[in-house]
């Protein structure tokens, strides 16, 4: 009777944590190049009371045994890197990436970050930087006098100066891949680290074996689904409410039985 | 009496078996491949009375020796991700993985790879192919066809392994959506299912079914418990009048 009350809030607690992934997704269905993640759950050990075909009372093996299941446990929070939708902004300095592989960024500490948000601005001294001020790796420093930049598929930024007519090539953004991006770790404003389950960084150019190409003048949107989150919510809360019923019973039934002895 | 009360006794220990097992399936009722259990109870009570028929009673045994688990392997619901690294069974058949404790078999097609582009199941163990393990080319799209072949580029770099059982009910139950064989296992490799790439299988437990067997159990386990007390209520009163008799 006390196990079915674990069991059923490890179901609860289970349940808990897909509404709280859920939230974060839905919270960040506006967010430029989010990925949304997804909680997966498998069974607990089972508690294995008698093994199939031991010999019962009178002598005849048992058809089966007897294994009680102890509840649910999160596996993993996973991200899945599919594709956001790409909007179109007009914007010269909105970059997004067509296929596979994440911006390069330089933190203030020096460390390197991975995004796949590509809304970036100029600082003060024309470098071209996340909208935290981050710089993009390799560093690409637009002249102040540009008139118009272009960035290519391939990630080769020009700009044109007054009274030229041909553009200039002054760098090359480029791309980093993960054999296994899922295995990234999310630090917030859109950044993500490498662990050692992603791998290290393989750096590319856009259009490369294995690289997305480049598309300026557009972001690519969150890849939340939102009708997907919302039956998800409702999954997630009528199973929470379920395990909790099973206490309720698991309750009354102890109940009962507190109530024999006088 | 006592025949009453034990019998009393045994109902209200098999309900709480039954609770716990309905607990466990509907904390699994979210959980990718999952297969719920059901608990039956072997007519322990007509044992009782072939011993008390015949003149040489017995010990009846453990309450437990009367009870066994079996697990339901209907298939669950396909539903559609659009990951490529979900894959599921829509048909009978059992994804091979190999752990630290031996080859296990699985539904759940929750995959992703690690560092060496190796394909692993959600808790990080490889998957097994045709021929090993299944290794794919860094970072390059992929798709799987309903045979579980695996293509890069229109080039077939790995083929998932894919057996049918013939007897699911005495495999054992390890945890991590995963089954164990044992030795009255028949495996046999198939020839005849289909893989669908971007769609996971749901747990199969059934919800109304399970929350009907918890309110009966629940309600079973509190008659058993009026047995018992109104056994000791009867044993109290015959006490009394052998005292007053004395």
């Amino acid at each position: 009777m006390m196990r079915a009350l674990w069991t059923a809030s490890t179901g609860m607690g289970a349940q808990q944590l897909k509404i709280d992934v859920i939230s974060n997704n839905l919270a960040n269905v506006n967010t430029i190049g989010f990925k949304r993640s997804r909680a997966d759950f498998q069974d607990l050990l089972y508690q294995t009371m008698r093994a199939p075909g031991t010999p019962n009372a009178t002598g005849q093996p048992s058809p089966g045994g007897i294994q009680l299941g102890l509840g649910v446990r999160t596996s993993q929070i996973q991200a899945i890197f599919q594709a956001g939708d790409l909007q179109q902004t007009q914007n010269e300095l909105d970059v997004a990436i067509e296929g596979d592989g994440f911006f390069q960024v330089q933190l203030p500490n020096g460390e390197l970050a991975y995004t796949r948000a590509g809304n970036f601005r100029r600082n003060a001294d024309g470098a071209i930087v996340t909208p935290d001020g981050y710089l993009v790796q390799p560093e690409v420093s637009i002249p102040s006098d540009a008139t118009s930049i272009t960035i290519g598929q391939d990630g080769t930024v020009s700009v044109i100066r007054p009274g030229q007519t041909e553009e200039e090539e002054i760098g090359t953004v480029q791309l980093a891949r993960f054999t296994n991006p899922s295995g990234l770790r999310s630090m917030g404003r859109n950044l993500l680290y490498p662990t050692s389950s992603s791998g290290d960084a393989t750096l590319g150019t856009a259009g490369d074996e294995g690289f997305g190409t480049l598309a300026q003048g557009f972001i690519e949107m969150s890849n939340v689904n939102l009708v997907e989150e919302m039956v998800n919510m409702i999954v997630g809360q009528r199973a929470y409410e379920i395990s909790s019923k099973v206490i309720t019973t698991a309750d009354a039934m102890l109940q009962a039985a507190g109530a024999v002895a006088r | 009496m006592h025949n009453a009360m034990w019998s009393a006794v045994a109902g209200s220990v098999f309900q709480m078996r039954r609770l716990d097992v309905i607990a466990n399936n509907l904390a699994n009722v979210n959980t990718t491949g999952f297969r719920g259990d059901r608990i039956m109870f072997d007519s322990y009570l007509a044992q009782i009375d072939d011993e008390r028929f015949a003149s040489n009673r017995k010990n009846v045994g453990n309450i437990s020796d009367y009870m066994y688990t079996a697990t339901n392997f209907q298939q669950g619901e396909l539903h559609q991700t659009n990951n490529p690294l979900d894959v599921a069974l829509a048909t009978e058949g059992y994804f091979v993985v190999q752990t630290d404790k031996g080859t296990m078999y699985t539904r759940a097609g929750n995959f992703q790879f690690d560092l060496e582009g190796q394909l692993m199941t959600g808790n990080g163990f490889p998957v097994q192919g045709e021929g090993g393990a299944i290794q794919v080319r860094d970072g390059l799209p992929f798709e799987i066809d309903e045979q579980g072949s695996v293509y890069q580029e229109g080039e077939e770099v790995g083929r998932l392994q894919v057996v049918q059982i013939q007897n699911p009910e005495t495999m054992e139950k390890v945890g991590g959506k995963m089954f164990k064989a044992t030795r009255a296992t028949r495996i046999a490799a198939s020839d005849d299912h289909r893989v669908v790439q971007g769609a996971l299988e749901g747990s199969n437990v059934n919800i109304v079914r399970e929350m009907g067997q918890m309110v009966t159990a629940g309600r079973a386990f509190e008659s058993y418990q009026q047995i018992i007390s109104m056994m000791d209520n009867v044993n109290q009163q015959a006490n009394n009048r052998l005292w007053q008799v004395s």
